[in-house]
């Protein structure tokens, strides 16, 4: 089985220390949140962790999941923050299995990671928004596959900062910015040229379970039947006049994303062929929180959202009941600025998305079981949207584990990451 | 000045260059001696290393823009010297201080693209392309692959 | 998904190398990967596949194919190498470690290749992959006739096809052809000249026009079949000239039984010249007082040459296999530059309700140009395809005969309305970067 490949990152000393840890930690924790909990419990409270789990990266269906851990003083709690797309496998692929984040940088920097090894890399100049330091870094620094960045928002210390995947947002409602931005850490580049092992069944199994998956998702479902579930179902209105493809993460067999086109009716946005520009709607909580407020010019919105590194749910509760684009626009930029009287908490998600899962998740399934069907796939690094849409193969997911995995350390694991909430 | 000739002197020592012992595998495996007509020693990773050693501006040398860095050389070496180091790094150094003419640059992104001996090469070799193809060709590859990426996609 | 039964013998069946008659009608088709960007979630399984045929490991960025996504747009690209069949790579490739073998693979041999990335500076789509980790080059290679990658596509936007090339046009137009040659020349006597059956008239345009200018009169029977022509040309473009002309078939014969062609002087190839000729054969009716022409048009001296009211026999008829000689320069060489009929059937396609369009998007640019090298006309631009762009096709040379609809494995060739814009523009290479 991999070895488990842990990097500490001192950020005060800009030190880097990889250890391969024995097996005793996967047996005990499994991996991804459970085993972000233990080495925050190990090195401290006011650290960052980001862990992948021993699924991430594999031919399970949609191991796409990358966690993202800190002790939360909003939500009280240690939260973890999914980060989708590509970034657990990119992050594996890097060669490190978890980071751990100490201390603060003096200045604003960012960590580059491939082959094992993390490097600092300082920030290019002159980066005013999320896709044009995604641009800038693709120039400047070493070669990346995905990147993991926070935007102007955070650099402004805004408690309603949200993580970016490159320039495309993310589900971080629980300030995973804000806890990266307080250790002057700009954002991660995953250089993902390396490999994961897999065994000789997996391919067979992965092909199976697609067919499965396939054949039970419903027609045109993804994107939208998930913003049904989260009690959004009359916003869906508000998409009309885009145009849509579907996306998804890392492989996925059920894409529950869409990247919508829309006409570019506001001069301030970049202007495609036929006046269109576009955006990758992966995120339904805060899309349900815009487009209840502002219908129809929601996108644009979300799209600014997103550019500026805000979380859209909170950006939505702070925008006057009534108000043009303009003056939205307007008003988006002084929150990223800081100029806007905040909110103490994230609570303005719908109350059904939990804060221990980044407060972005949409709870399709309700109940004790749900929430651990969650925390098993943040443990073994598989995407939770997944799990919850097709409970049935979760008892498909163990075949993808070495074989000397207990079943009774999953459990444990479980436990100790639904305790923490 | 101090600072480059600084900037050689560590290039030239990750490049590992002193282990050289002129045994010539480098250039037996060389692919540059089927593309240039005109190839000399001078050209070959054993004569850049060799004006590298004697301490001669390298940097400056016309010959240093031949190479397309497929590292054959360092793999053949025994002393494990790395004739793409040394190029690289010598050419990073002539690019930071501006474009040299020896560069060709992608018309699409504006960053580096091939050598001019090499695209040369490589467009006397496809002579009988239509000239919109071989304009084509002179875009880099990533700036190709967007470009299909909008037309075709 | 992959049609199914397609496998290695489709790309290479026992006994390659026996050429046998099959071959000469209905050439080997082999089978390719197509890419659908329309079903493309971007999920990246392919690379995934690919990678650990490469490398044992899942290791995206050790793949032979490359997912390239534009996320303004939401669309991605796969690129992976095509398979050219005059691949560019192979040209380019210093030490000749690039090869393009009997079943149409383009491979890499390992033993010669230094990784120098000259075969990425010579592919118009850069579809050699230098890979993340280890940096050396790696290329596509179908895996051998089963690849991996289409078989792991959740949403099917790769497929293993040998394309949908339609097969049976070419079947229909030849016999079309057979049977028009077989009526206009052997059963209606004299006709496209001029046949009249009771008040039914059937009469070449051109020698309407030269009568109309010879006499100085409308004779009504020719105006109805002028008429009629007139307006089957607007609607269908000159397909006269591709189905129903028995010059046409002889022509077509000759190209078959002795496809090698010796070339024309450039001075003789200007498209104008037809209608020099159309002009010259009205001025000269005018002037003459008698269908200057006819006397001399290869299809009127084939329609008017069998049976008891033959007038040509003998010395007459050597006009057309001279004629038919001039297939030798280059195919339909007379239907481009010379012939009056098609020039003034022309004229009359300018008004084309249908066009030909090859779609810039599922056309595979570069690597295939067998619509141009198969059309007869040679209208279809093959440099402009070589660039990935979608070529203007005169519709007043088109004689739509179909070739390329027919042979476009990637059902790139479509029929379409005149004002129909389905196919993207050009697209520059200063904008290719915003």
């Amino acid at each position: 089985m991999n070895d488990l490949k842990i990097a500490v990152v001192d950020l005060d000393r800009r030190t880097v220390e990889i250890t391969s840890r024995e097996e005793d930690l996967r047996r005990e924790s499994v991996g991804g949140a459970a085993l972000n909990l233990n080495l925050i419990e190990q090195h401290g409270k006011e650290n960052l962790i980001f862990g992948a789990g021993p699924l991430t990266g594999t031919f399970a269906p949609a191991s796409a999941l990358l966690v993202g851990s800190f002790a939360s003083s909003r939500a009280g709690v240690i939260v973890h923050v999914p980060l989708l797309l590509t970034a657990g496998p990119d992050f594996r692929c890097s060669g490190i299995d978890h980071l751990v984040l100490l201390g603060a940088a003096e200045r604003p920097i960012l960590l580059h990671i491939d082959g094992g090894r993390v490097r600092f890399v300082e920030l290019p100049p002159q980066a005013s928004d999320l896709p044009s330091l995604e641009v800038s870094l693709r120039r400047s620094a070493p070669p990346f596959r995905s990147a993991i960045l926070t935007g102007p928002a955070a650099d402004a210390g805004v408690s309603l900062a949200a993580v970016s995947l490159g320039a495309k947002g993310s589900l971080d409602k629980a300030g995973l910015a804000g806890a990266m931005a307080a250790k002057n850490l700009k954002g991660i580049l995953l250089g993902g040229s390396g490999g994961i092992g897999f065994a000789d069944g997996d391919l067979r199994c992965s092909l199976e379970l697609a067919g499965r998956i396939r054949r039970e998702r419903k027609r045109g479902g993804g994107f939208a039947s998930l913003v049904e579930s989260a009690g959004g179902g009359d916003c869906l209105k508000a998409l009309k006049g885009a145009k849509f493809s579907d996306a998804a993460c890392f492989h996925c067999p059920a894409p529950c994303m869409v990247h919508a086109r829309f006409t570019a009716a506001d001069p301030r946005l970049p202007q495609g062929p036929k006046k269109q520009n576009g955006l990758l709607l992966m995120d339904p909580v805060g899309w349900i929180a815009l487009a209840g407020k502002r219908g129809e010019r929601a996108l644009p919105l979300l799209w600014e959202a997103v550019r500026l590194g805000l979380d859209p749910a909170a950006a939505a509760s702070l925008l006057p009941g009534e108000g043009v684009l303009t003056s939205d626009f307007d008003a988006l930029s002084a929150m990223a600025r800081g100029e806007r009287a905040e909110s103490p908490s994230t609570a303005q998600a719908p109350a059904s998305s939990d804060p221990t899962f980044g407060g972005g998740l949409v709870a399709v399934g309700t109940g004790e079981e749900a929430r651990r069907r969650t925390a098993l796939a943040f443990i073994l690094g598989v995407c939770p949207l997944l799990l919850q849409r097709f409970p049935q193969i979760v008892v498909d997911l163990p075949a993808f584990l070495p074989v000397d995995f207990l079943p009774a350390s999953l459990d444990r694991a479980v436990e100790r990451v639904l305790a923490q909430g | 000045m101090a600072g480059r000739d600084e900037r050689i002197r560590r290039i030239e020592k990750e490049s590992g260059i002193d282990r050289c012992v002129e045994c010539g595998r480098c250039t037996a495996v060389c692919p540059m001696v089927e593309m240039y007509v005109n190839f000399s020693i001078a050209m070959s990773p054993r004569g850049i290393i060799k004006k590298a050693l004697t301490g001669e501006a390298v940097a400056a040398d016309r010959n240093l823009w031949y190479c397309t860095e497929c590292n054959a050389g360092t793999d053949a070496c025994p002393q494990g010297v790395s004739c793409r180091d040394l190029v690289r790094g010598l050419r990073r150094l002539v690019l930071d201080a501006g474009k040299p003419e020896e560069m060709n640059v992608c018309p699409g992104c504006g960053g580096p693209f091939l050598a001019v001996p090499v695209e040369d090469f490589v467009l006397g070799r496809l002579k009988d392309e239509p000239p919109n193809v071989k304009n084509w060709l002179k875009l880099c590859p990533a700036c190709r692959r967007e470009g299909y990426l909008r037309r075709n996609a | 998904m992959q049609d199914e039964r397609l496998g290695i013998d489709d790309l290479r069946p026992r006994g390659l190398e026996k050429r046998t008659l099959m071959d000469l009608f209905m050439p080997r088709r082999r089978p390719f990967i197509l890419f659908d960007p329309d079903r493309c979630t971007g999920c990246g399984t392919c690379e995934i596949l690919c990678s650990t045929r490469n490398t044992g490991k899942i290791a995206p960025a050790s793949a032979s194919l490359r997912i390239v996504r534009d996320d303004a747009r939401g669309r991605n690209l796969a690129v992976y190498c095509q398979h050219c069949r005059k691949p560019l790579c192979v040209e380019a490739c210093p030490t000749r470690a690039m090869t393009r073998g009997e079943d149409g693979i383009v491979r890499i041999e390992k033993l010669f290749c230094t990784s120098c990335g000259l075969c990425t500076a010579a592919c118009p789509e850069a579809a050699p992959l230098r890979d993340g980790r280890t940096a050396e080059i790696r290329k596509c290679d179908l895996c051998e006739g089963d690849p991996l990658c289409v078989k792991h596509c959740p949403n099917g936007a790769l497929s293993y096809t040998k394309g949908k090339a339609f097969r049976w046009i070419k079947g229909v137009r030849w016999t079309v052809q057979l049977i028009s040659f077989l009526l206009l020349v052997m059963v209606f006597l004299g006709t496209f000249c001029y046949f009249n059956a009771g008040s039914f008239g059937l009469s070449c345009p051109t020698g309407t026009l030269q009568n109309i200018f010879a006499t100085g009169r409308i004779v009504l029977a020719g105006l109805a079949s002028f008429l009629a022509i007139f307006l089957l040309t607007v609607l269908l473009g000159r397909f006269f000239c591709g189905w129903l002309c028995p010059f046409g078939f002889v022509l077509d014969l000759v190209d078959r039984i002795i496809p090698k062609k010796f070339g024309l002087p450039k001075f003789l190839k200007t498209r104008m010249a037809k209608y020099g000729i159309l002009g010259g054969a009205a001025a000269g009716s005018a002037a003459f007082g008698f269908q200057v022409f006819c006397t001399v048009c290869p299809i009127g001296t084939l329609c008017r040459s069998y049976g008891q009211q033959g007038m040509f026999r003998g010395a007459e008829m050597a006009i057309v296999p001279l004629l038919a000689g001039l297939e030798l320069t280059e195919r339909r060489s007379w239907c481009r530059y010379f012939c009056p009929v098609g020039a003034l059937l022309a004229l009359f396609a300018k008004l084309h309700l249908l066009k030909i369009v090859i779609g810039a998007k599922k056309c595979k640019k570069f690597s295939c140009i067998q619509c141009a090298e198969v059309c007869p006309m040679g209208i279809i631009d093959g440099d402009k395809l070589r660039e990935g762009l979608s070529p203007e096709i005169p519709m007043t040379e088109c004689i739509g005969c179909l070739r390329c609809l027919d042979r476009c494995p990637y059902g790139a060739a479509k029929i379409r309305f005149r004002w129909q814009k389905g196919v993207p523009g050009e697209v520059t290479g200063a904008e290719v970067n915003r």
